[in-house]
C-alpha cells in the first residue's frame, strides 16, 4: 500500500506513466464524444414537450457531473497535500481547479441557453444554480489565488488547499438542492437507485456522453500534470536527460 | 504515522468539519429564504407575505386558462392539490407553459389574486419521445401540437 | 438520423441556435483547454533546449 502511495507520488514515474497513457485516453475521448453527441443530436427522438432543445441535456448534464466528481478528486489532492506535502498532490490540485472551473462554467452557461427556451429565462436565483455559481467561484479563488501567489508557491498551496477543504462543504447543498427547496430546476433524471426516468433511446447517447466527459477530464488532467512537472521540476536531472534526448 | 502527519491530518478533518458546522447554521437560519417560490398551500395558510414580490409555484389547473381576446392578459389558476391560487399575468408566456404543466411565478398576491409580472414554466425531470407518447393512448399528456 | 434533412438538424424546429449554441461554446474550450497547455509545453521545452545547446557550446569553446 505505502509503495504504491510513493509510487504515486514521485512526478517522475507520473510523468512516464501519463506520457504513454494520454495518446490512448485522449482517442478513447474523441471517440465517446463523437458516438455520444453524433447519437444524440442527430440519432436520438425529441423530447415530447421540450422538443429539439433538450438536446441541450448533452452537453449540460456531462460537464456538470464531472465538475462535481472533479472536486472531490481536488478536495482529496488538497487534503493529502496538506498531510503529507506530496508535490504531485499540489499539481493534482492546480490542474484540477482550472478544468473543474471551466467544466463549472459550462454547465452554467448550457444551462442558461437551455433555460431560457424551456423555462423562459436565462438565469434564476434558485437554489441549485446559485450554488453551481458557488463552485464555480470557489475553482475560480483557487485558479487565481495560485496566480497571485505564484512568488511564494509552498504558501499558495497551503491556502489553496484550505480553500478546497472548506469549499467541500457546497458539494452536498448543490446535488440535494433540488430535494431540499423549492426550486425551478427539474430534480435528478438519473438516479443511483431505480430506473433512469429517461427513455433508453436518449438515455443511452447520454451515458456515452458522460463517459466521454469522464475520459476528457482523465486527458486534461494527465496533460496538466505534466505541464505542471515540467514548469516547477524542469531543473531536476531526469527532466534535463529527457529534453537532451529530444534533439 | 508521523506524529506531525498526525496532527495535520487532525487539522484538515477539523476545517471540514467546522465549515461544515458553520455552513449548516447558516443554512438552518436561511431556511425558508432559499426556497425559490411558495406552493399555493402556504399561500393560503398566510404564510406568504401580502404586497411584497413573491414567487408562487405549482401546476396550471387544468381547464382554468382563459385568454382575454385582443389582449395578452391570460388569467389561470395554480394548484399544488392542496390548494389554489388565481393569477392574472399579461405578457408573453414561455413555450412550455400550458394546462396541467409546472409553473412558477413571480409578483403580488392582492386581495387573494396574484398579480403576475413573470411566468417561468417549469418542466420535470421525464424525457419521453412523442411517438412513444402517442402510442401510449390519448390519456396521456402528449406532445402539444404547434404550428411551425 | 432523427432529422429528414441536414437543414432541418441545422434548424431544429426553431431550436437550432440554443442547441448548436451550447455545443459549440463546449467544443470551443474543450479544443482550447488542452491545445493552450500543449503549446505552453513545447514552448517551455524548446526554450530549455535551446539553454542546454548554450551551456554545451559554452562548455566546447572553453575548452579550445
Amino acid at each position: 500500500m505505502w509503495s504504491w502511495f510513493h509510487k504515486w507520488g514521485s512526478p517522475k514515474w507520473f510523468y512516464g506513466m501519463a506520457g504513454r497513457c494520454l495518446p490512448w485516453v485522449a482517442v478513447a475521448t474523441l471517440l465517446c464524444w463523437g458516438i455520444g453527441l453524433g447519437w444524440g443530436l442527430l440519432v436520438a427522438p425529441m423530447d415530447f414537450r421540450q422538443g429539439n432543445s433538450f438536446r441541450i441535456i448533452y452537453v449540460h448534464v456531462p460537464v456538470a457531473v464531472v465538475s462535481l466528481a472533479g472536486y472531490y478528486l481536488m478536495a482529496i489532492a488538497a487534503a493529502i497535500h496538506l498531510v503529507w506535502r506530496m508535490k504531485l498532490a499540489d499539481m493534482a490540485l492546480k490542474s484540477a481547479a482550472l478544468i473543474g472551473a471551466a467544466l463549472t462554467f459550462l454547465a452554467l452557461v448550457t444551462g442558461a441557453i437551455w433555460g431560457k427556451p424551456t423555462w423562459g429565462t436565462w438565469w434564476v436565483w434558485d437554489a441549485r444554480i446559485t450554488s453551481m455559481l458557488v463552485l464555480f467561484l470557489i475553482y475560480m479563488g483557487i485558479v487565481l489565488l495560485y496566480e497571485a501567489l505564484a512568488d511564494r508557491p509552498e504558501q499558495a498551496s497551503r491556502v489553496c488547499a484550505i480553500l478546497a477543504l472548506v469549499g467541500t462543504v457546497n458539494i452536498p447543498i448543490i446535488y440535494k438542492s433540488v430535494d431540499w427547496w423549492y426550486s425551478l430546476h427539474q430534480p435528478a433524471t438519473i438516479r443511483f437507485t431505480g430506473a433512469p426516468s429517461m427513455d433508453p433511446s436518449m438515455f443511452y447517447p447520454l451515458l456515452w456522453c458522460i463517459v466521454a466527459c469522464y475520459l476528457m477530464y482523465g486527458t486534461l488532467m494527465m496533460l496538466y500534470v505534466r505541464g505542471e512537472i515540467l514548469r516547477r521540476e524542469i531543473r531536476t536531472q531526469w527532466l534535463q536527460d529527457i529534453v537532451r534526448g529530444m534533439r | 504515522m508521523h506524529p506531525l502527519r498526525k496532527q495535520r491530518l487532525w487539522v484538515v478533518v477539523f476545517i471540514v468539519a467546522f465549515s461544515s458546522l458553520a455552513v449548516a447554521l447558516v443554512m438552518m437560519a436561511l431556511r425558508e429564504n432559499i426556497n425559490l417560490f411558495y406552493p399555493p398551500e402556504k399561500v393560503l395558510a398566510g404564510e406568504a407575505p401580502v404586497g411584497k414580490m413573491i414567487r408562487i409555484g405549482g401546476m396550471v389547473r387544468e381547464g382554468s386558462v382563459i385568454r382575454e381576446a385582443g389582449s395578452l392578459r391570460v388569467r389561470f389558476d395554480v394548484t399544488d392539490f392542496k390548494g389554489t391560487v388565481p393569477v392574472v399575468y399579461e405578457g408573453i408566456l414561455p413555450d412550455l407553459f400550458g394546462e396541467g404543466q409546472g409553473v412558477v411565478t413571480q409578483g403580488k398576491l392582492v386581495d387573494g389574486v396574484f398579480e403576475a409580472s413573470e411566468v417561468l414554466a417549469k418542466h420535470d425531470e421525464n424525457y419521453m419521445p412523442p411517438e412513444l407518447i402517442d402510442a401510449m393512448g390519448p390519456d396521456h399528456p402528449g406532445p402539444k401540437k404547434k404550428a411551425p | 438520423m432523427y432529422f429528414d434533412s441536414w437543414q432541418q438538424a441545422w434548424e431544429m424546429a426553431g431550436h437550432g441556435p440554443y442547441v448548436w449554441g451550447a455545443i459549440s461554446i463546449c467544443l470551443l474550450l474543450f479544443i482550447w483547454l488542452p491545445v493552450r497547455e500543449l503549446i505552453a509545453q513545447r514552448q517551455l521545452l524548446r526554450r530549455e533546449q535551446r539553454r542546454q545547446q548554450l551551456l554545451s557550446q559554452q562548455a566546447s569553446m572553453g575548452n579550445t
